[in-house]
C-alpha cells in the first residue's frame, strides 16, 4: 500500500501538488483551443449551402383541453389549403409557471419550441415585459377592435398590451358567474342578493354551522385562488388590491366580516381550492358562491346527473359592492401570441391573421366554446339556447364587467397580497400590519 | 522545496499518476455537479439577476439585507427550524417505536413489515394532496372522526397552529416508516447475547432498552437524524401539497421560498442568496452532526 510518506513527500506537499494539477487541469480545459474559430467570424452568404423550398410550418401551442376542437377547427376552415402552411398543434404546459419556466429558458437559448401560443393573462404580463413576444398591431386591420365591445378593448388595453403595444388577442373572455340556489331562495322566501349588505344578511337565512352549511363559500387557499377574490371584492368596492388604498381596506373588512360576523361566507374557504368548492356546493352545503363558467360544466356533468337541476344552479348578475353595479365582475382571458425567437415567423404571422379574423373566430367558437368571448361577430353567432351564451350575453347587456385589476410585476404582486391578506383574515396579523406589509412588500417589487 | 525535488518522471514510476487518474473522474464530477453550482449559487446571491426584469448587476450584499426585512423570508426560516426539528424529532422516536413492533415476533409480521412502508412509497405531492381532501372540513375523514368523537368541528388550515401542526405530523406520517426500516435493521445487529445477560443480571425490559438498544443504535440515530435533516430543510412538496405555505406565510419553509422567488418569480439573484442561507443551516447541522457521531463510542 502507497502513502505519500513512503514516496518521500509530506501530505501538504502531495495536497498542494495535486491541487495544482487539477486546478491546471480545469483552466487548460476552460482555455479556448487554437482550433477555435473566432466567435463574430460571419460566414459568408455565398458559401452557405442552397436552401431546399420545403412545406412551411408553423407550430401552435394550446392546452391539453383546445386540442381537439383547435385541430377541429382548422381542418374545417382548410388554412392550409389556402396558405400551403401546415400547421402542427403542440400541447402547451397546464400551468403558467412550467411554461414560463420552458419559453423563458428556450428565449435565452435563441429558440421557441412553438411559434404562436394560446395564453393566459399572467403569461402575457410577464412575457411582454421580459421582450418575448412579437408585438401585433400591424398585423391588425384598422377595423379590428370595431368587433370587441368597450369592456373587452378596455381589457385588452390593460392586459394583452405593453407600452402602447398589443402582444394578444383574446379568442376566450370569460368571468366569474354568480351561481344560487334558487330551489333554496324560493323555498325561504328571500330574494337573491344584490348587495354587499344584503349579502351578509343571508349569514343568518342560510349559515347553519353545525350542518356545515353556508350562505356562501370560495376558493381561496393560496396560490392565485385568494387573489382572485380579493381582486372581484375590491373591484366592486371601486378599486384596484394592487394600490392597496382604501377601497382594499374596505373590501378586506368586509370579507372578515363574512366569514366572522354575520358568518355568511365559510372561513374554511381560506384552505380549499375550486374542486373542494365545487364539491361542497355539488353536496347542498352553499346556497350561493362565485365561480368560473367551468362549473356549470362539471355540475351538468354525467357524475352529478342524479343531482342537476336547474334550479340549483341558476345564473345572477353579481351583488354589487360600494362602486355600483359597473364593476360587479371582471373577465380574464385567454390569448393567441407569437413568440420573438420562432424560427418560423412570417409563417405565425400568417396564422395569426387568421386565426383573429372575423370568420375564423366564429368558426373556432363553433367547434368549441374554448373560443366563446363577448367579441360582436362571435357572440352574435354563438347558439342563444346555452346557458354560457346565455349567461355571457346577460352579463355584457347589463354592463356589470369591470377590468380585471393588473399590476405589472402581476405573479409577484399577487403573492404579496395573498401572504398578507391571507394572514389577516386568520387572526395573524391586524388589519392596519397586514395593508402596511402589502404596502411595503409591492414597493419593492417596482 | 520538497515538492521542486519531485521531477513528474518519479510521481509516475511512484504511482501517483495511476491515482490521480483513477481519482480524477470522481474529482471532476463533484467539481462539475456539486462545487460548480454551489460557488455559483453563492455568486448569484451577491447579484440582482432577475430574467424577467433583466437586471444583472452586482448589489453586494444587498439580498442579505433584504432578507433581514421581508416578512416571507423571516417566517420561512422561523418556521423551517421548527418544522425540521420536530419532524426529525418525531420521525425518530415513532420510526423507532414502529421498529420495535416489527422487530417483535408475532403471526404475520412479514406483512406488516411490508405494509409499513406504503406511506413511505406514496410520492411525497400525491400524499400532500390526499392529507388536504382528508383535513377538508366538509368531506375529509380527520375531521369527521373528530366531529364524532368530540363535537368538535376541525378547520386545520385556517390557523397557523393547526396548519403547522398538520403538515408537521403529515411529514411524520409519510417518513417514520423508512425510519423503522432503518432502525429494524439496526435492531437486527445487536447481539442478542447482551439483552440475555441483562436479563440474568435481573434489568427489566425498560432498563434493556435503554441500557443496550440506546446506545447501540446511537451511531444509527444520529446519522439517520442528519439525513432526515438534510432531506427535510431542502424538501418542499408536501407542503406545497396542502397548503401551499398558507394560511398568510405560516407554514412556508425556506426551500418553498427559494421555488417561489427563483422559479416563479425568476428572481435568481434573491433566490439564490436564501438558498445559500439553506446551504448554512445544512453545514451546521452537518458538523454538529459529525461532532456528535464522534463523540458517540459504542463499544461492547
Amino acid at each position: 500500500m502507497w502513502t505519500p510518506e513512503k514516496l518521500g513527500i509530506s501530505r501538504r506537499h502531495f495536497i498542494r501538488f495535486a491541487g495544482t494539477a487539477a486546478a491546471g487541469a480545469a483552466l487548460a480545459a476552460c482555455a479556448p483551443t487554437a482550433t477555435q474559430p473566432p466567435a463574430a467570424t460571419a460566414v459568408p452568404a455565398a458559401t452557405k449551402a442552397p436552401t431546399v423550398v420545403g412545406p412551411r410550418k408553423v407550430r401552435l401551442a394550446v392546452g391539453g383541453w383546445a386540442e381537439q376542437p383547435t385541430k377541429d377547427f382548422l381542418a374545417a376552415s382548410g388554412f392550409t389549403d389556402q396558405t400551403g402552411i401546415e400547421v402542427e398543434i403542440v400541447l402547451r404546459t397546464d400551468t403558467k409557471e412550467t411554461e414560463l419556466t420552458r419559453l423563458a429558458s428556450a428565449v435565452q437559448a435563441n429558440t421557441s419550441p412553438y411559434d404562436v401560443i394560446d395564453f393566459e393573462d399572467e403569461l402575457t404580463t410577464s412575457f411582454s415585459q421580459a421582450g418575448y413576444l412579437v408585438g401585433l398591431d400591424d398585423l391588425l386591420p384598422s377595423d379590428f377592435w370595431d368587433d370587441f365591445p368597450p369592456e373587452m378593448k378596455a381589457y385588452s388595453d390593460t392586459w394583452s398590451a405593453y407600452q402602447g403595444e398589443t402582444f394578444r388577442i383574446v379568442h376566450n373572455w370569460e368571468m366569474p358567474y354568480w351561481f344560487y340556489r334558487k330551489d333554496w331562495f324560493d323555498q325561504k322566501g328571500v330574494p337573491v342578493p344584490q348587495t354587499w349588505e344584503e349579502v351578509k344578511a343571508m349569514g343568518e337565512a342560510f349559515t347553519d354551522e353545525a350542518a356545515g352549511v353556508w350562505a356562501t363559500e370560495d376558493g381561496l387557499i393560496k396560490g392565485a385562488f385568494l387573489n382572485v377574490y380579493l381582486a372581484w371584492i375590491t373591484l366592486q368596492a371601486g378599486g384596484n388590491p394592487f394600490d392597496v388604498g382604501p377601497e382594499y381596506r374596505t373590501a378586506l373588512e368586509y370579507i372578515y366580516d363574512l366569514m366572522y360576523t354575520s358568518k355568511a361566507l365559510n372561513p374554511a374557504s381560506l384552505q380549499k381550492d375550486y374542486n373542494q368548492q365545487n364539491a361542497d356546493y355539488i353536496a347542498d352545503k352553499v346556497a350561493f358562491m362565485r365561480q368560473w363558467p367551468f362549473f356549470g360544466d362539471v355540475a351538468r356533468g354525467p357524475d352529478n346527473a342524479a343531482w342537476f337541476s336547474e334550479d340549483k344552479l341558476t345564473v345572477g348578475l353579481p351583488p354589487a359592492g360600494p362602486a355600483g353595479k359597473a364593476g360587479s365582475t371582471y373577465a380574464a382571458a385567454w390569448g393567441f401570441g407569437i413568440v420573438r425567437t420562432s424560427p418560423n415567423l412570417a409563417e405565425a404571422q400568417e396564422l395569426l391573421q387568421f386565426l383573429v379574423s372575423k370568420d375564423a373566430a366564429v368558426q373556432a367558437m363553433q367547434a368549441g366554446f374554448w373560443y366563446l368571448s363577448a367579441r360582436k361577430s362571435v357572440l352574435a353567432a354563438a347558439p342563444q339556447d346555452n346557458w354560457l351564451v346565455q349567461s355571457l350575453k346577460t352579463y355584457t347587456d347589463a354592463g356589470v364587467i369591470g377590468v380585471r385589476p393588473h399590476h405589472p410585476r402581476f405573479v409577484e404582486a399577487l403573492t404579496v397580497l395573498e401572504d398578507t391578506a391571507a394572514a389577516y383574515l386568520t387572526n395573524q396579523i391586524s388589519l392596519d400590519e397586514s395593508l402596511q406589509q402589502a404596502r411595503d412588500q409591492l414597493a419593492g417589487l417596482t | 522545496m520538497a515538492l521542486a525535488r519531485l521531477s513528474w518522471s518519479k510521481l509516475v514510476h511512484r504511482r501517483y499518476a495511476l491515482f490521480l487518474l483513477l481519482v480524477a473522474p470522481a474529482f471532476l464530477l463533484r467539481l462539475t455537479t456539486a462545487a460548480y453550482p454551489i460557488l455559483q449559487t453563492i455568486l448569484l446571491g451577491f447579484t440582482n439577476l432577475d430574467i424577467l426584469k433583466g437586471t444583472d448587476e452586482f448589489v453586494g450584499l444587498q439580498n442579505y439585507a433584504r432578507m433581514g426585512t421581508d416578512y416571507g423570508v423571516q417566517n420561512a426560516l422561523s418556521f423551517t427550524v421548527i418544522y425540521v426539528l420536530s419532524s426529525t424529532v418525531l420521525q425518530l422516536t415513532v420510526g423507532m417505536l414502529i421498529a420495535l413492533l416489527l422487530n417483535a415476533s408475532f403471526r404475520g409480521r412479514t406483512f406488516a413489515r411490508t405494509i409499513n412502508l406504503i406511506p413511505w412509497a406514496i410520492p411525497t405531492i400525491v400524499a400532500g394532496y390526499g392529507f388536504r381532501w382528508l383535513l377538508d372540513e366538509q368531506f375529509g375523514l380527520i375531521p369527521y372522526w373528530l366531529f364524532e368523537l368530540t363535537g368538535i368541528r376541525l378547520v386545520a388550515f385556517i390557523s397557523p397552529v393547526s396548519a403547522r401542526v398538520a403538515v408537521v405530523l403529515g411529514h411524520v406520517w409519510k417518513d417514520a416508516p423508512f425510519m423503522a426500516v432503518v432502525y429494524l435493521a439496526g435492531l437486527q445487529g445487536v447481539p442478542q447475547e447482551l439483552y440475555e445477560a441483562a436479563t440474568v443480571d435481573g434489568a427489566g425490559a425498560w432498563q434493556r432498552f435503554w441500557r443496550i438498544t440506546v446506545p447501540l443504535i446511537m451511531p444509527l440515530t444520529i446519522t439517520m437524524g442528519l439525513f432526515r435533516t438534510v432531506w427535510s430543510l431542502a424538501g418542499f412538496d408536501l407542503i406545497y401539497g396542502m397548503t401551499f405555505g398558507g394560511p398568510g406565510v405560516a407554514t412556508t419553509v425556506l426551500a418553498l421560498q427559494v421555488f417561489r422567488e427563483g422559479i416563479n418569480f425568476f428572481k435568481f439573484g434573491f433566490a439564490s442568496a436564501i438558498s445559500v442561507v439553506l446551504l448554512a443551516l445544512v453545514a451546521i447541522v452537518g458538523i454538529f452532526a459529525l461532532w456528535l457521531y464522534r463523540k458517540t463510542d459504542v463499544a461492547y
